[in-house]
């Protein structure tokens, strides 16, 4: 395997990335615009890859009741006031429409008497959705999307005047570089996991909630080739269940059974009715590591309520989605498990349960002309899910399909300078494991940028710490070497990971309040802002720098300057 | 240990390019040695099943690592039409649980029209 062979694909759009996103791009493009040529290009295979691989078992943004405007509403309290509104309102008017698609592609959503979905919530429907990915993908390879396998993307490839007209990688398994020349390109990568220190050590450091092979490439490519970025700082943190990280939404609005600390108390109701309202999605992260504090925790769903069989609909609901946590629930045969531990998870940077990513215009366009993303690296729309994935890939390629006018070709030299990058970690094999490099990064955010262990807090002083760190990581690292194509991947994921530390520790540094308690809490400066602090914090990477600043709530967003970040 | 590997039930998938578990594993963690599968590093493994899924054997499971928890059974899955089996099973192979669970439907069941992907009724 030599990397030194390279072959150029031309087509018409180029989709990097193939899930959710991705996958639903391409479906799209070919259906609207069969002559176009699409190309997929896949990091691991399209039919187990990515978020999706395990299956998932419920629709969490399904519109069951209310309007779009309610959806908004919601989205833009559960997340202090800060989302583009206009982002979110575009993906809510058409969740419905994408839920339908689901059917269409084959996938099981079951209905009661009346015909209707099964709600778990006002926003949420049960999914038999074990076989999603396999389903989506076969879909993809029907519509006539060309697909590459084993092929991640590390850099995006511009013309002179700084339109993206395609991206380098290569694939793993063959050993040849891949140049794709694309009149239109989408970035639909995924957020990033990896970055802080996994909730479990040792031999069970991979059994995260965020996919741990999305490293945030994409978001990494953007950087490198100018594009700005916002809300890096609000981090998502899951609240999961203890051990095997598996989503509680299954507990708790699956099944109905109740939050309890240690003693028993049902702290979340207890707060509800102490509030008056409904927690936010922080906030029950939040007050669950309050009972920590406390001496009350640790905390549990309590599922002793639920019948054998309630039990059973309970562990099949999560073989569809997280299928290790049944090993964990029947422990001694016969014998469930009553108390189901919780807690925090590590961490993520993502676009679709939280709001950082690329900065966009409604048309789903990035700050670089000829660049176009959708799902989880899509900033400014939290709480997009699956269906709101789907939404934005609609959006995106029907842009794209009215204003493909660029023609194919990037500069020559160029492409080979990407290239050599990419190559770079083969000729330096006697150099740092990427192992190494990547436990020392996750040392350094978990303990100065607010990891669990933190409780997610920081402040000005260890995320200053952070920064210096960072920056002498970011040196040694460039020694990572690579013997083989798995090798390559994993120490670009690295060095991709480093790059989105670098951003999120400078994002953190810039909001000088706390917004989101456990997502970014300041222990410096413990209160919400909204006088100085009711903005996006935004970014872009430039000769090895951050640039941060403000932009404003409404349209057109205009810059603000941030005073007194260092 | 994560996914275990039955050595007696693994042929390799002769004939095939690549594995089927090495063709589908999102972390590219699989390859072959002669005629077995074989794991590169088990820690780096997601616990996701897609090998399990996929292999024609049902050579493959998935013991929960140690450390979080000590039980010590094991899960199997097959696709089997329009469903998937899971088989909860003790070391010593005693089904402890069964579920049988509709994973995709047939086009004809759908309340859409069918879409044009389907023409052929293919399933995979």
């Amino acid at each position: 395997m030599t990397f030194e062979k390279t072959r150029t694909i031309t087509t018409d759009l180029l989709i990097i990335g193939g899930g959710a996103a991705g996958c639903m791009a391409a479906i799209m493009a070919k259906r609207r615009e069969p002559k176009m040529s699409v190309t997929l290009l896949e990091k691991a295979h399209l039919s187990r890859s990515g978020c999706l691989a395990m299956g998932l078992n419920a629709v969490n943004a399904h519109l069951t009741e209310g309007t779009p405007q309610d959806y908004l509403d919601y989205v833009r309290r559960d997340n202090y006031g800060i989302v583009r509104d206009d982002l979110v309102l575009s993906i809510g008017e058409r969740l419905n429409r994408m839920t339908a698609l689901l059917e269409e592609l084959g996938v099981p959503l079951p209905r009661d008497g009346q015909g209707n979905y099964i709600a778990r919530s006002k926003r949420s429907i049960v999914m038999q959705g074990e076989h999603l990915k396999p389903l989506l993908a076969r879909a993809v390879l029907a519509a006539g999307v060309h697909v590459e396998n084993r092929t991640p993307a590390y850099r995006l490839l511009q013309t002179d005047d700084g339109r993206v007209c395609g991206a380098a990688g290569f694939n793993l398994r063959t050993g040849e570089m891949i140049v794709a020349h694309a009149r239109a390109v989408l970035i639909a990568t995924g957020g990033a996991s990896g970055i802080y220190r996994p909730s479990n050590p040792g031999l069970a450091r991979t059994k995260t909630w965020y996919c741990p092979y999305n490293a945030g490439s994409g978001l990494a490519m953007g950087l490198r080739a100018g594009a700005e970025m916002t809300s890096f700082e609000m981090r998502f943190v899951a609240l999961r269940t203890k051990d095997v990280i598996a989503p509680t939404g299954t507990l708790v609005l699956g099944a109905r059974m109740p939050q309890c600390n240690a003693r028993g108390v049902r702290y979340v109701r207890q707060k509800e009715q102490m509030l008056g309202r409904s927690l936010t999605t922080c906030e029950r992260l939040q007050f669950t590591i309050d009972e920590h504090r406390r001496g009350t925790g640790p905390c549990y769903v309590d599922v002793s309520g639920l019948s054998a069989d309630e039990y059973r609909d309970l562990v099949e609901s999560y073989l569809n989605m997280s299928p290790s946590i049944a090993l964990d629930l029947m422990q001694d045969a016969g014998q469930p498990k009553t108390r189901i531990e919780i807690c925090g998870s590590e961490p993520y940077v993502n676009g679709g349960h939280g709001m950082a990513g690329f900065w966009i215009d409604a048309q789903r366009r990035t700050t670089l002309p000829g660049l176009y993303v959708a799902g989880d690296v899509a900033g400014g729309a939290p709480k997009k899910y699956l269906t709101g994935c789907f939404a934005e890939a609609e959006m995106a390629v029907e842009h794209i399909i009215g204003s493909l006018n660029a023609e194919a070709g990037c500069a020559s030299a160029e492409t080979e300078a990407a290239l050599r990058e990419i190559r770079a970690p083969l000729n330096a094999a006697e150099g740092l494991a990427f192992q190494e490099v990547e436990a020392r990064l996750q040392k350094i955010m978990e303990e100065y940028a607010g990891g669990s262990t933190q409780n997610y807090e920081t402040s000005r002083d260890k995320l200053l710490l952070a920064r210096r760190y960072l920056g002498v990581l970011d040196g040694h690292a460039a020694q990572a070497g690579a013997g083989d194509g798995h090798g390559l991947m994993r120490v670009h994921d690295t060095f991709d990971r480093i790059l989105l530390a670098r951003v999120l520790v400078e994002h953190l540094l810039a909001r000088r309040e706390t917004r989101w308690p456990c997502y970014q809490t300041r222990l410096d400066f413990p209160l919400r802002n909204d006088f100085e602090y009711g903005l996006f914090v935004n970014s872009t990477w430039r000769d090895g720098a951050v640039r941060v600043f403000g932009r404003n709530l409404d349209p057109p967003y205009g810059p603000v300057h941030l005073e007194g970040i260092l | 240990m994560t996914v275990h590997i039955d050595r007696k039930l693994c042929n390799g998938c002769p004939g095939k390019q690549e594995g089927c578990c090495e063709e589908v594993c999102p972390g590219d963690l699989f390859y072959r040695d002669g005629s077995s599968a074989c794991l590169r590093e088990p820690a780096d493994c997601w616990d996701c099943f897609a090998c399990v899924k996929v292999c024609p054997r049902a050579a493959l499971s998935v013991e929960l690592p140690f450390q979080i928890s000590e039980a010590r059974h094991r899960l199997y899955a097959r696709q089997r039409g329009e469903h998937i089996i899971w088989n909860l099973r003790e070391r010593q192979g005693t089904v402890i649980a069964q579920y049988r669970l509709r994973n995709r439907q047939k086009p004809e069941a759908q309340p859409q029209e069918p879409p044009a992907t389907d023409k052929k009724g293919n399933h995979d």
